[in-house]
């Protein structure tokens, strides 16, 4: 699996060229790494698959392709409501509603994981 | 028109919805302007589990991931594992579970024609599909032990071989199977009432399906001949694989794409059954997985990708599922805009959202 490793600047240029390039939008995953998160755009044309891939930390704004790809909206708003991310210039920004999370951000780096046991509280009469 | 707009909310909860998803549709008179979706009712954060299950263990979460298309998201992700581990399955389970994924598409499929029959009050057909289905589902329990969730498949290949003989007495059955499809897609693709409701509704143009992500027969039925199967995974390339592809890109093209999908997968079955190599069911893994793997595989609704990291561990660092339905959900909101209010209900159903599958 090859990875292309590109700068959060190139972002949007890189998928301009794979829009005329006649490129589709596969997906947009979002994983944490050590150095912070990896964000890999892959597109396809004709079973040719290729990976581009930023590293950015928790805060970096990151431009949005869908002025390339209008279906990116799905993966950036994904991306905002479960790691914390913001894409600026999305085609459809849902400010932080398109997934109801009853904690923000759930897959963000934590220093322990999360609970698999929600203690619920009994509610002050 | 009058120029006065207002939002409609269509579901989470919706008689045509079996399963949660809200769109907010922007009216103006008996037209829908634009519609907004909204996801998450039924978010399970289940990829986070990988760090708390082993890899071989996941399989079975895995495969909970969809009550539908349950075996192809287990086979996708052994592929992650395997194809990062750099086992090599046996040739007999690859076969295997071709001639598993595809039953698995038969009876999505055959669901899916059950429930669009049903949306338009057509009771009876939406029973005899269903009836087909169920002789589906008894395949699948014979030779797996499961209807619904198989546990079949295991990282390095599948729990159990199906005798010769009984391959050759499933090969006999497809044939009752095949002639009972062919009366049941005649009536979708030919009676008055079914074609009215389908025909020039939700148009998605070629280039639209391309650009806006499609997959599967939402995309085929727009003209793309793309289909993960071309890529030859599992046993596909032995057999030769060519997509079903419809140009009308409206409801009735994709209804016809799964129509001749469900053929194509009899035939795809009847090859495996025939060509279907002897030997082992299984190569033991050692280790624990490490470094990355993007899983691909075609569901019935689509693509449908598995993106694995692994640290050396027995738990996996990063498991992301992207499933055939949320990459959909851009051209079901491009083709929702324009329509008419009524015809929402059978519009969604065209795209056969599985919400899921998508809230993972």
């Amino acid at each position: 699996m090859k990875i292309d490793t590109i700068e959060v600047a190139d972002v949007q240029s890189i998928a301009g060229n794979m829009r005329n390039g006649g490129y589709r939008l596969v997906v947009v995953t979002c994983t944490p790494a050590d150095e912070g998160y990896y964000i890999t755009y892959s597109f396809e044309k004709e079973t040719d698959l290729r990976h581009y891939r930023i590293t950015v930390s928790e805060g970096t704004k990151i431009p949005s392709i869908g002025s390339s790809y209008g279906g990116a909206f799905v993966y950036e708003n994904e991306i905002h409501d479960l790691y914390g991310f913001t894409f600026e210039g999305m085609s459809l920004d849902f400010g932080g509603t398109f997934i109801k999370t009853s904690v923000p951000y759930p897959f963000k780096k934590k220093e322990q994981p999360a609970p698999t046991v929600t203690v619920v509280k009994e509610a002050k009469e | 028109m009058t120029g006065r707009q207002t939002i409609i909310p269509f579901g989470p909860q919706h008689p045509v919805l079996p399963e949660p998803i809200h769109l907010d549709l922007v009216v103006e008179d008996e037209h829908v302007v634009s519609a907004i979706p909204s996801i998450g009712y039924v978010h399970r954060g289940l990829e986070s589990l990988v760090d708390r299950r082993e890899y071989q263990d996941f399989v079975f979460l895995a495969e909970r991931i969809c009550g539908i298309c349950s075996f192809t998201h287990s086979s996708t992700f052994c592929q992650g594992i395997e194809g990062m581990m750099g086992v090599q399955v046996p040739p007999r389970a690859t076969y295997l579970r071709t001639m598993w994924g595809e039953y698995s598409r038969l009876h999505s499929h055959l669901l899916w024609l059950g429930l669009f029959a049903d949306s338009l009050g057509f009771e009876s057909l939406f029973y005899q599909a269903w009836k087909i289905r169920e002789s589906i589902l008894d395949e699948m329990e014979a030779t797996t032990g499961g209807r619904v969730i198989q546990g079949v498949c295991k990282v390095g290949g599948v729990r159990r071989d199906v005798a010769n003989s009984f391959l050759s007495e499933m090969d006999d059955r497809l044939d009752e199977i095949e002639d009972e499809m062919k009366d049941l897609t005649n009536v979708f693709l030919n009676d008055y009432t079914l074609t009215k409701r389908l025909i020039g509704k939700g148009v998605l143009s070629k280039e639209d399906a391309y650009y806006l992500g499609a997959v599967g027969p939402t995309a085929r039925g727009s003209g793309l001949d793309q289909d993960t199967r071309s890529t030859g995974y599992l046993a596909y390339g032995d057999i030769g694989f060519k997509p079903v592809v419809e140009k009308g890109g409206d409801g009735y093209a994709r209804c016809a794409v799964r129509c001749r999908e469900l053929f194509q997968s009899v035939e795809i079955i009847r090859r495996v059954i025939t060509d279907m190599p002897d030997g082992e069911v299984f190569t033991a893994v050692k280790g624990n997985p490490d470094g990355e793997y993007f899983s691909r595989s075609e569901q019935p609704r689509g693509e449908v990708i598995h993106y694995l990291k692994g640290n050396g561990t027995k738990n996996l660092a990063q498991f992301r599922v992207r499933t055939p339905t949320l990459t959909n959900i851009p051209p079901l909101v491009s083709i929702l805009a324009g329509c008419e209010l009524a015809d929402v209900p059978q519009i969604v159903l065209t795209i056969d959202p599985c919400i899921g599958c998508m809230e993972r």
